[in-house]
Order: structure tokens, then C-alpha cells, then sequence
């Protein structure tokens, strides 16, 4: 048997713990993905819609504002059409967001799963996205509970949950 | 027998010196083939974005020999990182709740003195191993005015130059602001006519916020006409403030309710509940029932939670 430049156990060992350490290091510390220069403007806008997603579904429960489930929940499936009904029944969804983003201008999409296939609905149109719009998501996860709390018409089953994905697209004017 | 297992072959050996020294070389000698960003522009960017993620989507850590953990604000003189986001769970360094911010840490990088300030966040240029510190302006905002927490404005750095270039990033987030309760008219209890009564006990660290909505209305015009505190009329707006809340929009507010899902806010000085006891907050109204009879009352402290309110946080950094 030809065992030249062979692993032996120690150094296999060794080597697995290398690994293993860094993988640690890795997974623990806070990481930083810095943009790059060009980006910058790009990146300040996708940022702040990130936020504005987030911080709405952040709202606590029992605060006066609805949270971005409670929102998603309560849409009539009807979607949204440019000028006429611009925000369809997603008024609450719409000033938060103009609440939270003054001087920009957005687009909210609904893409999830029905019987097998993808479904990506206009949510909210408040006009043709411009050249340098961003597109940020947000995941929120719906329950036939929230759904009839809310009054809106997802028809889910009594253990069913649906995942969607609120997709903002934003531009500023 | 010579032992020729785990060799480099000399070959290979001579193949990669090789090409690491010809590659070093290529490296060495194109400047700028592997720097991203375009001429004329500087780090500032990063550092402004580097400074404003740490800041809201760090809990900060601190440590010594023998303990660390996220809630550096009680351990000032063993911080290493400074971050402001809330945690619940101190041994990991990692936050479930990234844009929401702590007021006690909030407080606590007040305190932070230059020196660490500007090295915990980054905020220097290393030229040459000598140290240029960046000039810088941190704030929170809120309906454009820098925010107060404990009467203290939260602004760190100096005052933007005007004819500077700067880089400018800001964060929404939610600032934890003292406590709220909100009520609906038939969880309030009233033993006068027309005057719903709350017990309150003190000492608060922040202003505290009371929410009613649901008011039952009786008659014609129904009005808030004035809050009253052991029996003496409370002044707004030095004692008191009360608006309006839609949605999102805080509109003013004159006394006169209009509709029934019309929500009040108010925001009552910490200072009126200084003392640990209990204090009698009445609110009179006119031609509103409130169905509940007291006493006893309903208590502030039993159904008071976390205020949070959006804010922005604004980094802006310059040479």
C-alpha cells in the first residue's frame, strides 16, 4: 500500500480542531459587510427601507400602530391599481411607511406560495419605479388566527401558515 | 530506509515560490488593481455606515479576566465595544431585537469619555501608524428635534462644518422612551361624574405616557376639560401635554373629542410622581359615561408597559 504524505491521527486532529475553531470565531464574533464607495447612495436608501420594514414589524403588539403581520393580515387580497387605488385597504401599512420614509416613494409587493405556485401581487402602488430604485424584503409569517383578527381575506386553513414576503421597492423623488 | 512519507516534492516547491513571488510583484507594481472605489473618494463612507450599524445593531460587550457580557452600560470602565441595541440575553453576542434601542445605553455613551468614544466606533484614519481622528456627529432625532432622554440631549461630536465634505447615514430605529398604559374608555374607573380616576405610583426614571381610546360619549360636544393630580389642577403644558394620536401622526389637540376612536395621549411629567407613594390622577371630561365604578382604581403601574417611538439615528463623519 502506497501510504506517502498521509494524514496522521494527531495531525488530523489537529487539523479538525483548526476548523472547528475557526468556524467558532467565525459564527460568534459580529460581523460587518462594509459597501463598497460607489454604492453609497444605494446602499444609505436600501438601508433605511430595511429599517422602516423592520421597525414596523419590531412595533410591539399592543402599541396604537399595527405591526407589519398585523398589517400583511388584514389586506383584502385585492390588488392595488395605478392612480385610482393606489394603496388598496393597506391604509395603515402605507402611513407607517410615509411616516417612516418622508421624501421617498415605494412599491409594496406580496410574494407567496398558493397551491404550488408563487403569487407576487401589487400591494401598494404609488407610482412607476425610477431608474435607481432598491428592493428590500421582509418575511412575515400569517396564521388563520391573526388573519380573521385582522378581518382580511388570506383563507388559510386552521393550522395553515403562510409565509410571505413583503417586497418594498423604493426611489427617491 | 529513509522515511519518505510527507515530503514536498522540490518541484512543487519551485513552481509555487514562483508564482507567489511573480503575483507579489504584479500586486506591488499595479497600483489601485485591487482597491474597490473610485478615485477622489474616500473611507468616510465606511466608516459612517461601520459607525451607525455597530451602534443600532449592537448590544456593545465588555469584559475583564474573569467575566464579560453584552450589558457593558453597568461595567463603563471594562467596555470594548460600544453598541445600544436592547438584549435579553447577556452571555451571547448576538441580539434578537437589532433597531431597538436602550435607553440606559443610550445614557451610558453619554458618559463614554472622548478618547474611548472615538476608538471603540472606528471613528480615526491610521496614516502611517499615527492616529487622525475623524470629526464626527452622532444624534438621535425625533420629528426633527435631537431627542431627550433624562433631560439630557442625545448628541455626541461636533458641529458639522459647512463647507466640509461629509457622509451622512441614517437608521430608523425605536427608542425605548419611559413607560405607557393605554385604556379604553371602559377599563377606566370613576367614582365622580364624568372623571375617570387613576392610581399612580411613583418614582418614574422617565416621562410617563397614558392612552385612552374608546371613550363612551353622551351628549352633544363632548370635551377633555382638565387632569388633576391629589386634588390640585395639573398646567400644560409645563405639568402635561396631551395630543391626538393617528396612525403614525401625533396631531395637537384642543379638548373637544369628535369621534369615539379619537386616541389621547398624555405624556405626564416624571417629576409630579417623585415620591414612592401612591398618587390619585384624575381626568375630567364632559358628557363621556365611564361605566366602571371605583373605588378601587385602576393602577398605572399593573398595566404599564415599554414605550417605544420611532427615531432616527443621524452619523454624520468628516476629515
Amino acid at each position: 500500500m502506497n501510504d506517502k504524505a498521509q494524514l496522521h491521527t494527531l495531525e488530523g486532529l489537529g487539523a479538525a480542531v483548526l476548523m472547528t475553531l475557526t468556524i467558532l470565531t467565525i459564527t460568534q464574533s459580529t460581523m460587518i459587510v462594509t459597501p463598497q464607495n460607489e454604492l453609497a447612495i444605494d446602499v444609505h436608501l436600501e438601508q433605511i427601507s430595511s429599517d422602516a420594514l423592520t421597525v414596523l414589524d419590531r412595533n410591539p403588539v399592543d402599541s396604537d400602530q399595527y405591526n407589519l403581520t398585523e398589517c400583511i393580515a388584514s389586506w383584502d387580497m385585492t390588488e392595488a391599481s395605478y392612480p385610482d387605488n393606489m394603496t388598496g385597504n393597506l391604509d395603515e401599512l402605507d402611513a407607517g411607511l410615509q411616516y417612516l420614509l418622508p421624501d421617498t416613494l415605494y412599491n409594496v409587493d406580496l410574494a407567496y406560495i398558493e397551491n404550488g405556485d408563487l403569487k407576487v401581487d401589487n400591494a401598494i402602488i404609488r407610482g412607476p419605479a425610477g431608474k435607481n430604485s432598491v428592493v428590500t424584503r421582509h418575511f412575515v409569517t400569517l396564521t388563520n388566527e391573526t388573519v380573521s383578527e385582522m378581518g382580511g381575506s388570506w383563507n388559510l386553513g386552521e393550522t395553515e401558515l403562510r409565509v410571505v414576503e413583503v417586497r418594498l421597492t423604493a426611489w427617491e423623488v | 530506509m529513509m522515511d519518505d512519507k510527507g515530503q514536498i516534492a522540490v518541484d512543487f516547491l519551485l513552481g509555487i515560490s514562483l508564482f507567489l513571488i511573480a503575483l507579489t510583484f504584479t500586486v506591488q507594481f499595479i497600483p489601485g488593481m485591487f482597491m474597490s472605489g473610485s478615485a477622489g473618494e474616500s473611507s468616510l463612507d465606511y466608516t459612517a455606515y461601520r459607525t451607525a450599524t455597530v451602534l443600532v445593531e449592537d448590544t456593545g460587550w465588555w469584559g475583564n479576566s474573569t467575566s464579560s457580557g453584552t450589558d457593558w452600560e453597568e461595567h463603563p470602565g471594562n467596555v470594548m465595544r460600544i453598541g445600544l441595541a436592547v438584549d435579553d440575553d447577556l452571555s451571547s453576542k448576538l441580539t434578537n431585537s437589532p433597531n431597538i434601542i436602550s435607553r440606559k445605553k443610550t445614557l451610558q455613551m453619554m458618559n463614554v469619555d472622548k478618547t474611548t468614544f472615538i476608538e471603540m466606533l472606528g471613528l480615526y484614519n491610521n496614516v502611517d501608524d499615527t492616529l487622525f481622528a475623524y470629526g464626527y456627529n452622532i444624534s438621535f432625532t425625533q420629528d426633527g428635534n435631537v431627542l431627550m432622554l433624562n433631560n439630557t440631549s442625545i448628541i455626541r461630536g461636533q458641529i458639522v462644518p459647512e463647507y466640509k465634505e461629509t457622509t451622512k447615514i441614517t437608521r430608523i430605529v425605536l427608542m425605548e422612551k419611559g413607560t405607557i398604559a393605554s385604556f379604553t374608555g371602559d377599563d377606566l374607573t370613576s367614582e365622580l361624574v364624568n372623571t375617570a380616576t387613576i392610581n399612580i405610583t411613583g418614582p418614574f426614571v422617565e416621562n410617563i405616557t397614558i392612552q385612552i381610546c374608546d371613550l363612551n360619549f353622551t351628549g352633544l360636544s363632548p370635551m377633555f376639560l382638565n387632569a388633576s393630580l391629589d386634588g390640585t389642577t395639573l398646567i400644560q403644558p409645563s405639568n402635561y401635554t396631551v395630543c391626538k394620536i393617528d396612525g403614525w401622526e401625533k396631531s395637537s389637540f384642543n379638548g373637544s373629542l369628535s369621534s369615539p376612536t379619537d386616541v389621547l395621549s398624555f405624556n405626564f411629567d416624571k417629576e409630579l410622581f417623585s415620591s414612592s407613594s401612591e398618587y390619585r390622577l384624575d381626568l375630567e371630561f364632559r358628557n363621556v359615561t365611564l361605566p366602571t365604578p371605583g373605588p378601587p382604581f385602576i393602577d398605572y403601574n399593573d398595566w404599564n408597559s415599554t414605550h417605544y417611538e420611532p427615531a432616527y439615528l443621524v452619523v454624520e463623519v468628516w476629515e
